[in-house]
Formats: C-alpha cells, sequence, structure tokens
C-alpha cells in the first residue's frame, strides 16, 4: 500500500453529460499517435452498454479468495468503437482534382459497430417513468489493481507517494493482460506503440498543485480531488465524515479509489397521474453499482437537502454545491518537491542518479508534440505558411 | 571373464554399433547417452538468410519437442507435444539457425486484442563443464539467458533474463531474423557473429568449446500467444561441426534419469504428499499450489528435477502461491525429499516420462 492516497469523489446528481470532461482529458493526452480510440475519461448512460460495449461483463476483477478472475479484451470495432475514418477526399471534392456529377454524402469509410455513447440518454423505464443518468469514469487508481496483479512483468506499479497506478513503458511488452483484467476496462493497447496505456491521474499537473484537466475544467463542477489521509480535504469529508461518495463496483475487489455520490431522482407517476414514492432510477439498480449502502446516501442527501431548504445550514449541501475550486481541490505541490540534497561527494550523487532512474509513464505523444512544435518555430510564432523570402 | 562384464562388454558393441547406425542415417540429429545433439553444419561459404533456400531445406532437420508452457499461469492454450524442425550453420564468422514448424493460422501483427506469430531462441549466458543449466523457463537468478525474439511482424530483438518477469531488451547484438510463411508452416532464419561484445550476450565460440546450450520457444498470434502463453523445448545442445569436443561436458549434459520403476513412481507421487500441490495427469484432484508437471519430463532435465527434489528453494518457479518470501529471499512450500535411493529414482523415472501424455 502507498503512503498517501489520492482519490476523487464524482457527484452523480450535477453530471450534465456535457463531455467537457471527455474533451479535455483527449485533447490533453489522447488525441494522435494510436490513442485516437481511447478515452481515459469518459462519460456514459446508465441504465446502458456504457464504454467500452459491456464492460461490466467483460469480467476481471478479483473473487472471493482474492484471485484474479479471467477477462476480456474489448473488441477494437465491436466494443472500443474505434474512431470513424471519414471519406474526406471523395466526399469534399479536394483542390486540384476534377469531379463530374453530385459528390457522395461525408460518411465514415466503414460502417461503424459502436462508438463511446451509442446508446447515450437511451436509459430504461416507459414514459412517463423513464429515467437514466450519467457515469463519468477514469482509472480507478485501484489500492489492490487488477491490472497490476495480472501483469507478468510487474511494469505497472502504485506510486510510493499518491498511490496512482502507473504503466511502467520501459517495461511493458504489450501482453495485455492488464486490459482484460481491469473490471473497468481502463487500461488500453496503443497499437502504435504496442504497450498498454492509461490514466495517469494527470500526475504532472497533481505534482504542481492543480487537479487532473477532466476535474479542472468540469463544468458542472461535480469532480472533488485531495488525498483521502486528508481531513481537511473534501475527498475524506465526502467518503469518511459523511459517508455519502460510494465506490463503484466494490464487490470486484480492487479497492476503487473514485467514489460517487449516487444520484437521487424524482418520484414515479402511478397510471393516474399521481406521484408514488418509488423512485424513477430504482434503488436496486443503483445498488448493482454502488454497493448495499446506496438507501441510506440517498437518505442522508434528501435530509441534508431539506435543511438548506428550510434555510438551515448544512456542510455537506455546501460542500456539494462547490463554490470555490479552492474548496473542491485540496492539493499538495510542497508535498512532491524532493527535499534539499545535503552536501554529497559528486560522485556519490552521480552514482544515485543512475540507480533512481525515473520510469517513464508519460505517453510518447507529450515529448512528441513538443518536439513537433520546436520543428515549426515559424509557425508556433505566427510566421507560417510564408516558406523563406 | 564373469557373466557381468561380458554382458558389459555386449552392451558397449551393441551402443557403437547402434551409434554407427544412427550417424549413417540421414537423420542429422542423432542421440548418444540420452541426450539429442543439434547438429551445426560447417560451411565453407557464407550460410543463407532465405529460410526458403535450398541450402537449407535439403538439409536434414533436427527434431525438437516444444511443449505448452504450464508451469505458471497464464498457461498456453495448446496441449500436446508440437515439433520444431532446427536446423544449423556455421562459418568462421556467422551462426545461422533455421526453424521449421507448422503454424495454427497465420497472425502477423498485433493489435487490440490481437498477437503476433513468434519464435525465440534461448541461450544460458554461461555454460561449460561443472555449470548448472538456466531454468528452462528464463533462467533463474543467478543463471541469466540471452534470447533472441523474432515476430512475425518482421521485428527482432536481444533480450536476456533471469527468471520469470525479468525479461529485459539489450542494445541489439546484431541477430538478424527472417521468417516466411508457406502452406501453414512457418520457416524463420536467425543469423549472428559469432562473436557479439557486451553484457548479456549469447557468448558462441566452437573453436574454444563446440558443444553449447540452446532452448527454443513457439507462440501462435492466432491462439492468444504471449509471453509465458507459449510452446518451449528443453535445453539441447548445439554441437559444431569443426568444434572443440569436451568429453566431460559432453557427459555432464548426458546425465539421464536414473533407471527407476515408473509405475512405482506414479503411485509414490500420491504417498509422498506430491499430488497434493502438483497437478500431473494421473493426479484427479488437479491442485495449483506448485508448478504442474504433465510436461515436466519434455522441458526439464532429469538433473533439474533432482535437484529440485533434493533443494526444492535452490531455483523457486514463482507462480502466485508457490512459495513464501521473507527479507527479500523466496523460500518454495515444498519440503525436501525424505524418502529412500530407490524412492527417488522411481519417482524421477516417472516425472521423465511426463511429456503430455493423457
Amino acid at each position: 500500500m502507498s503512503k498517501r492516497q489520492l482519490a476523487m469523489v464524482m457527484d452523480l446528481n450535477k453530471c450534465i453529460g456535457c463531455q467537457t470532461c471527455t474533451s479535455a482529458c483527449k485533447t490533453q493526452w489522447t488525441n494522435r499517435n494510436g490513442r485516437e480510440y481511447m478515452y481515459w475519461n469518459n462519460v456514459e448512460t446508465h441504465p446502458g452498454n456504457g464504454y467500452p460495449r459491456k464492460w461490466q461483463e467483460a469480467g476481471g476483477g478479483f473473487d472471493e479468495s482474492g484471485n484474479l478472475k479471467p477477462g476480456r479484451i474489448p473488441d477494437l470495432h465491436q466494443d472500443y468503437g474505434a474512431a470513424f475514418d471519414m471519406n474526406y477526399d471523395v466526399a469534399l471534392n479536394p483542390l486540384g482534382k476534377k469531379v463530374s456529377g453530385e459528390l457522395p454524402h461525408l460518411a465514415p469509410v466503414r460502417a461503424p459497430d459502436y462508438a463511446p455513447n451509442w446508446d447515450e440518454d437511451q436509459g430504461a423505464g416507459e414514459y412517463p417513468n423513464s429515467y437514466y443518468f450519467y457515469l463519468p469514469r477514469i482509472c480507478n487508481h485501484c489500492t489492490n489493481p487488477a491490472c497490476l496483479a495480472a501483469c507478468p512483468r510487474k511494469a505497472i506499479y502504485k506510486r510510493e507517494e499518491d498511490g496512482i497506478v502507473l504503466i511502467d513503458q520501459e517495461r511493458c511488452r504489450g501482453y495485455q493482460h492488464c486490459v482484460a483484467a481491469c473490471p473497468y476496462k481502463k487500461v488500453y493497447f496503443n497499437p502504435l506503440f504496442k504497450r498498454s496505456e492509461k490514466c495517469i491521474f494527470c500526475f504532472p499537473r497533481i505534482e504542481q498543485g492543480l487537479p487532473p484537466a477532466c476535474a479542472h475544467q468540469c463544468v458542472g463542477r461535480i469532480r472533488f480531488v485531495g488525498y483521502l489521509d486528508d481531513a481537511e480535504g473534501p475527498v475524506q469529508k465526502l467518503v469518511e465524515k459523511w459517508k455519502v461518495a460510494l465506490p463503484l463496483h466494490a464487490e470486484l475487489g480492487t479497492q476503487p479509489n473514485v467514489y460517487y455520490v449516487p444520484p437521487l431522482s424524482p418520484y414515479q407517476f402511478d397510471t393516474e397521474g399521481k406521484l408514488t414514492n418509488e423512485r424513477r432510477i430504482p434503488d436496486a439498480f443503483l445498488i448493482s453499482l454502488f454497493g448495499p449502502r446506496v438507501p441510506e446516501v440517498l437518505k442522508t442527501l434528501e435530509s441534508e437537502r431539506e435543511k438548506r431548504r428550510r434555510g438551515e445550514p448544512s456542510e455537506l449541501m455546501d460542500l456539494l454545491i462547490a463554490y470555490r475550486h479552492a474548496d473542491m481541490f485540496k492539493l499538495d505541490a510542497a508535498y512532491y518537491q524532493k527535499p534539499a540534497d545535503p552536501a554529497v561527494p559528486s560522485k556519490a550523487a552521480a552514482k544515485d542518479d543512475t540507480v533512481v532512474k525515473r520510469r517513464r509513464v508519460i505517453p510518447i505523444v507529450a515529448a512528441e508534440s513538443l518536439e513537433e512544435r520546436l520543428e515549426h518555430r515559424e509557425i508556433a510564432a505566427g510566421n507560417g505558411g510564408g516558406g523563406v523570402t | 571373464m564373469n557373466r557381468a562384464a561380458g554382458m558389459r562388454l555386449l552392451r558397449h558393441w551393441l551402443y557403437t554399433l547402434m551409434a554407427a547406425a544412427l550417424i549413417s542415417l540421414p537423420v542429422a540429429s542423432f542421440a548418444m547417452d540420452g541426450v539429442s545433439f543439434v547438429p551445426v553444419k560447417w560451411s565453407a561459404s557464407e550460410p543463407t538468410f532465405d529460410p526458403m533456400s535450398n541450402s537449407w531445406l535439403k538439409q536434414p532437420p533436427a527434431t525438437v519437442a516444444v511443449y505448452p508452457q504450464a508451469s505458471v499461469p497464464p498457461t498456453s492454450a495448446h496441449t500436446g507435444a508440437a515439433t520444431v524442425k532446427v536446423r544449423a550453420q556455421y562459418n568462421a564468422k556467422i551462426l545461422a539457425l533455421h526453424l521449421e514448424w507448422s503454424g495454427d493460422k497465420l497472425s502477423e501483427h498485433r493489435d487490440v486484442g490481437r498477437f503476433a506469430d513468434a519464435a525465440a531462441v534461448q541461450w544460458p549466458l554461461r555454460y561449460g563443464f561443472g555449470t548448472m543449466l538456466p531454468y528452462i523457463g528464463m533462467g533463474h537468478a543467478g543463471a541469466p539467458v540471452a534470447l533472441w525474439f523474432w515476430r512475425a511482424d518482421g521485428s527482432v530483438e536481444t533480450l536476456a533474463a533471469e527468471g520469470f518477469g525479468s525479461l529485459t531488451k539489450q542494445a541489439p547484438d546484431g541477430v538478424k531474423a527472417k521468417g516466411v510463411w508457406k502452406d501453414g508452416t512457418w520457416r524463420v532464419v536467425y543469423v549472428r557473429a559469432l562473436s557479439a561484445l557486451g553484457e548479456h550476450r549469447a557468448s558462441l565460440a566452437p573453436a574454444k568449446l563446440g558443444l553449447v546450450p540452446v532452448a527454443f520457444a513457439i507462440w501462435s498470434g492466432d491462439a492468444a500467444e504471449r509471453n509465458g502463453l507459449k510452446r518451449l523445448s528443453a535445453w539441447q545442445t548445439l554441437r559444431f561441426e569443426k568444434g572443440k569436443t569436451d568429453a566431460a561436458y559432453a557427459k555432464q549434459l548426458a546425465t539421464t534419469a536414473p533407471k527407476g520403476d515408473a509405475e512405482s513412481g506414479k503411485r509414490l507421487m500420491s504417498e509422498k504428499g506430491c499430488a497434493g500441490c502438483h497437478s500431473f495427469p494421473a493426479n484427479p484432484a488437479q491442485p495449483r499450489i506448485g508448478p504442474d508437471l504433465t510436461y515436466a519430463g519434455g522441458i526439464h532435465p532429469a538433473s533439474y528435477l533432482h535437484e529440485s527434489l533434493a533443494e526444492p528453494s535452490k531455483v523457486v518457479v514463482p507462480g502466485k502461491g508457490y512459495f513464501m518470501e521473507q527479507d527479500g529471499k523466496r523460500t518454495s512450500l515444498m519440503p525436501p525429499f525424505t524418502g529412500t535411493e530407490t524412492e527417488r529414482n522411481d519417482i524421477l523415472t516417472y516425472l521423465m516420462s511426463l511429456r503430455g501424455q493423457p
């Protein structure tokens, strides 16, 4: 177990499914170089198949005696729904090509089988009692990661300082056991670099005291980030003090560190059009995702909400309303600053450097995009396109 | 001359005759005192890099059995033995190996959930008289191996390992490999200079020692094989045609299982408690507390099994739950064998007979 554990809480009552988190993550990490199909952060509709398709039925995680359960590697087209290649070259009549007749419609070259959000907003139930909610998902940075347990090469490790789960790109040989073993299907194989990759909890941002991009950009302000052992932080308040945040599929034994505040929902109508005492999202459905404590949590949420309605103070509601980023994200840049080196002979220091070799975990894209920008310095400086005069 | 001495002499002559008969046969691989040599043919010109060349196809191959990896999960999807035909040639500068095996279905590329066919050649970093061979599965602590790994996508890597999970890419040692798939069969040629400077390199110096241990493994991408999901051979011995022979080393490599009673060994596997932890065909319980022994005789030399019985913690197979770890030292859960000499020989004879037969 790591010294400390970073964790995230997502309040599902406030998620509007806008995918700003998804875009923030994708533009930051996964928009090229074999990552096109990956969504380290995705938002899916539940009830629904999710992304990758039917991930909840794809196995992985641990059984009751702590042994890895077999899992399936999702199919690129059927389950992930690989990024569509469009027929731009024929449909958009590119310059310099003489085309007669009507142009074909712009369409994917290969008829898609699936895509993230294929079943967006479908949900379940009959009108007027139909229902759905959004479930944003990132890597759970589990305390007992199944991906780590499944890797025969020990390429996956939990950072000692904050429990972030990372894949050492130098050790990974692309065997994909982790992809099958993760019950959340949040490890992805990069077909270009032939190695597995996953959400890194934006650790370079964390080390600067900033929350992950998905949390920072969230317009619904549903995400809270902090250390589980920090009593002043929002995460401990929601998870330990108020006990309103629950892990997803805890029964799979990985001890996930992303917690969800389960969604309240309006009451159902009966055939006469009168409100009943049954919520539209059945408790049983929420329990199947977040465990047996769901009814208790919904009760707390409702009673605190009532308090606020009556004009009484509620620490929980103030926290969930998320007035200020400072209250939502409690990080600690200073924690990551290495203590100043005592004066040591330079020879010993050099030796230490070789031993404490920093593991490469940032996807190659980051370094490459930097190189690219430097190569096109003229363009970056706003002088692009002109050629040398 | 007494009767026993007469029998010895007769046996000696019989063996000599048999050896002569084997040498004269067009089968290039021959057994001598239980050890199979893979002959490395001297070639005045440079061996060809083309796997389909007649200079390869006309050379009689040595047939090497490969068995599904079953010792540590995850295990190969295959059952039963398969064969790889091995041909080898060398000249003053280079060694060339030609492997040929029938594939399932061609799988050339790696992608999401897809794996490529592959083949590897494994070398002990240290060998020679008095040196114990590394554990067949990627070596063991203190006994590293060097590997040449070819994949159907055309890539070839120089690797080294010192036990399960320790496989590490090395700076290329100059090995080249080329594979051709034709009519359901892979033919792959590996070529490398005999001498390769640097750490963790296969060292080949036939002028000093012409007997070199080597092992092979193949992966079927179509059967989702990768890493430990593979089929592997036992240690073989390359015998360089003009290499320096070392009678003592040849003898060491040739140690066969003591002649025991396999049926009695099978019974003793239950009586002595082996069946409580190890799976093998005659064990209905199929436990997973120690390495599966279904192919033990196919992949291990008798000397290794002998050592494992006497000192189970000398080489610990790191399957989950197979061992205890204290202060970084791994201790096998297996107690050292305490039976009689006869009982041990019976068990060894039985273990050496395990090659995947039902």
